[in-house]
C-alpha cells in the first residue's frame, strides 16, 4: 500500500530545476475514499517553489490508494511525507 | 465562546506530534511549472482596445525566465476572466498548477485599471490579486509587474521582469554615416529611447547601482572619454580623458568608485577612481593587457581579463591590489566577465571550436557551462535577480539582442531591434509602486 501511494505522488511530483539538495516533509490527512482533506508543509526546504512543488504533488495525486479495511484506513488517514530527492 | 474553544482545541490537536505513518518521495519529475494566463478582457469599447495585450506580455515574461511553462492559449478549456467563472476542474485535467486571471477596464481619459487574480489549481484557492491604475505609457511596465508579483509568490524570489536594460546600437546613415546610439529599453527589448546619441562609436554602458546613472564611453572629439549620465535628466559629467584607452567602466556596489581601463601610463592597467574625489589610483600594473574589471558583489574583490598568461583569462585581484589569482580555466580564450547578483556564478564569453559563446564559471563547483550557440556572443549580463542572462548576438551579420535563463533551459532572442545591438547591460532593481 506504502508503494502505491508512494509511486503515485512520485508520479505527480514536478521538481523545479536546481533543487536537488533540497528536503521537506509534508503533513497529510485524507479522507477515507483517498481524498486529501489537507496538505501542509510541516518542515520547510526553505526553497518556496520547492515546498508548493511538493503540496502539489500530494493534491495532483489525489485519490490516493486506501486499504479496503477500516482499521488499516485509520492508519493511513494521516501521513507524512518526506521529499528528499537526493536520497 | 464555544465555537472560539472548539477552534482552539482544533489547533491544539493539529500542534500535536502524533506518529504517524511516514512516506518517502525521491523520485520527481525535474521541470518549468505549468502556468496558465488567460487573456485578459478588455471592459471597454470594442473600438478602442488597450495598446497591448497584457497577458500576452505577462506570459512571455513568464516563459522567458525558465521557471515557468505557460499554457497555450488554444489549449485551454475555458478562458474566465473573473474569479466566478474559474472551474478548477478545467485546469486540474490539464495539470496545470497555477492560474492567472485579469481585466484591463477603462479609467478615466488616457487610463486604465488592470486587475489580476493567481489561483491555486489543486488548493482551489486564490493566493493572490491585485487592482492597479497605469496609463497607455505604462501598460507594459503594468504587465511587467504583474509578471514580478506572480514570479515572486510562486517563487519566493524577486523577480526581474520590470527592470530595463542599456545597449549600444548602431544605424547606417547614407554611404558611410553612421549614427550610434546608447539606448535604453524594458528587459523584454520594448520600449527603447535613446539617452545619448553620436556620430562616433559610443562603448562601454555600465549601471550606476541604483539604476539612475550611465556611464560609458564616448570617442567624440576623436578622443576616448569616460562619461556619467544622469538617466532621467541627460545632465553629463566626463570623468576621465587621458592619452590612450579610457575604457570598461565599472561601478562599485556602494557607488563609489568607478573601475576602468587606462592606458596613460603606456601599457592598459586597471584603475579605481573615487568618484567623489576624482583621484585614481592603479588596482594592476603588469606589462600585459589588464581590462574588463568588474566589482565582486561584497565590493572587496574585482575580476577582470589579462593576457598576462598568453591568452586572455579572467583573474581576481583584491580591492587593494596586490597579486591576481588566475579563476578561469575552462579552454584558450575567456573574457568580460561579471558576478551573478549572489556572487556565486561568472558569466564570460568564452571561445568554443572557434566560436565566440557566453558561458557560466560556478565559483564554487567549478561547473564551466557554455549556454549559448552563436558564433560571435558577446557581452553577458545577469539580471539583478540572477535569474537570467542578456548578451549580445549576430543574425544575418547583425547584432541583435538574446536571452538564457540562468539554468540554460530557455533561450530567447529579444525583439529585433533597429540597427546593429551590442553591449547589452541589464539595470539593477528599479523601484517600483504597487497597490492590492
Amino acid at each position: 500500500m506504502v508503494g502505491l501511494i508512494q509511486s503515485k505522488v512520485e508520479r505527480s511530483w514536478l521538481r523545479p530545476p536546481g533543487t536537488e539538495g533540497l528536503k521537506c516533509a509534508v503533513r497529510v490527512r485524507l479522507g477515507a475514499s483517498g481524498s486529501v482533506l489537507l496538505a501542509n508543509v510541516v518542515e520547510s526546504s526553505g526553497n518556496t517553489a520547492f515546498d508548493r512543488s511538493v503540496e502539489a504533488a500530494v493534491r495532483k495525486a489525489e485519490p490516493l490508494p486506501m486499504p479496503r479495511s477500516p482499521r488499516l484506513q485509520a492508519v493511513f488517514r494521516d501521513l507524512t511525507f518526506i521529499f528528499d530527492p537526493s536520497s | 465562546m464555544k465555537r472560539l474553544f472548539f477552534l482552539f482545541t482544533l489547533i491544539a490537536m493539529s500542534w500535536q506530534a502524533r506518529a504517524t505513518l511516514t512516506i518517502e518521495i525521491t523520485q520527481g519529475l525535474e521541470g518549468a511549472l505549468p502556468i496558465a494566463v488567460v487573456p485578459f478582457a478588455w471592459r471597454g469599447s470594442a473600438a478602442s482596445p488597450p495598446p497591448h495585450a497584457v497577458g500576452e506580455v505577462v506570459a512571455a515574461d513568464l516563459r522567458r525566465s525558465g521557471r515557468f511553462k505557460p499554457l497555450a492559449t488554444g489549449e485551454m478549456l475555458a478562458r474566465p476572466t473573473r474569479g466566478d467563472e474559474v472551474d478548477f476542474r478545467d485546469w486540474r485535467a490539464l495539470n496545470i498548477e497555477n492560474l492567472v486571471i485579469g481585466e484591463v477596464a477603462p479609467n478615466g481619459p488616457g487610463g486604465y485599471l488592470v486587475k489580476f487574480y493567481l489561483y491555486d489549481v489543486f488548493r482551489g484557492e486564490q493566493i493572490t490579486g491585485y487592482s492597479m491604475p497605469t496609463t497607455t505609457r505604462d501598460l507594459r511596465a503594468t504587465a511587467h509587474h504583474i509578471a514580478d508579483i506572480i514570479y515572486e509568490t510562486l517563487t519566493g524570489e524577486p523577480g526581474a521582469f520590470a527592470t530595463r536594460i542599456a545597449y549600444v546600437t548602431s544605424v547606417r546613415q547614407g554611404q558611410d554615416k553612421e549614427r550610434v546610439e546608447l539606448r535604453i529599453a524594458d528587459a523584454d527589448g520594448y520600449n527603447p529611447q535613446t539617452v545619448v546619441s553620436s556620430e562616433e562609436p559610443l562603448m562601454s554602458p555600465a549601471w550606476s547601482p541604483d539604476g539612475t546613472k550611465l556611464a560609458y564611453v564616448s570617442f567624440e572629439n576623436a578622443q576616448p572619454s569616460i562619461w556619467v549620465q544622469e538617466v532621467f535628466t541627460g545632465r553629463r559629467e566626463k570623468m576621465t580623458s587621458f592619452n590612450g584607452i579610457n575604457g570598461a567602466p565599472a561601478w562599485s556596489p556602494d557607488g563609489r568608485y568607478l573601475a576602468m581601463t587606462l592606458s596613460k601610463d603606456g601599457n592598459p592597467d586597471i584603475f579605481v577612481m573615487d568618484i567623489a574625489r576624482r583621484s585614481l589610483r592603479p588596482l594592476t600594473r603588469h606589462r600585459s593587457i589588464d581590462t574588463e574589471p568588474a566589482w565582486a558583489p561584497d565590493g572587496k574583490s574585482l575580476i577582470f581579463t589579462s593576457d598576462r598568461g598568453g591568452a586572455p583569462q579572467i583573474y581576481r585581484v583584491s580591492v587593494n591590489g596586490g597579486d591576481a589569482t588566475r579563476v578561469s580555466f575552462e579552454g584558450g580564450y575567456n573574457a568580460r566577465a561579471s558576478y551573478s547578483p549572489d556572487g556565486r556564478l561568472m558569466s564570460m564569453v568564452t571561445r568554443v571550436d572557434g566560436q565566440y559563446r557566453i558561458a557560466i564559471l560556478d565559483t564554487q563547483t567549478r561547473d564551466f557551462r557554455v549556454m549559448s550557440t552563436g558564433r560571435l556572443d558577446e557581452s553577458p549580463s545577469f539580471a539583478p535577480n540572477g535569474s537570467m542572462i542578456i548578451y549580445a548576438t549576430r543574425v544575418n551579420d547583425k547584432g541583435v539582442l538574446a536571452a538564457v535563463s540562468t539554468d540554460g533551459r530557455v533561450q530567447q532572442r529579444l525583439r529585433l531591434q533597429e540597427g546593429d545591438v551590442r553591449e547589452p547591460v541589464w539595470s539593477p532593481h528599479q523601484k517600483q509602486e504597487r497597490s492590492r
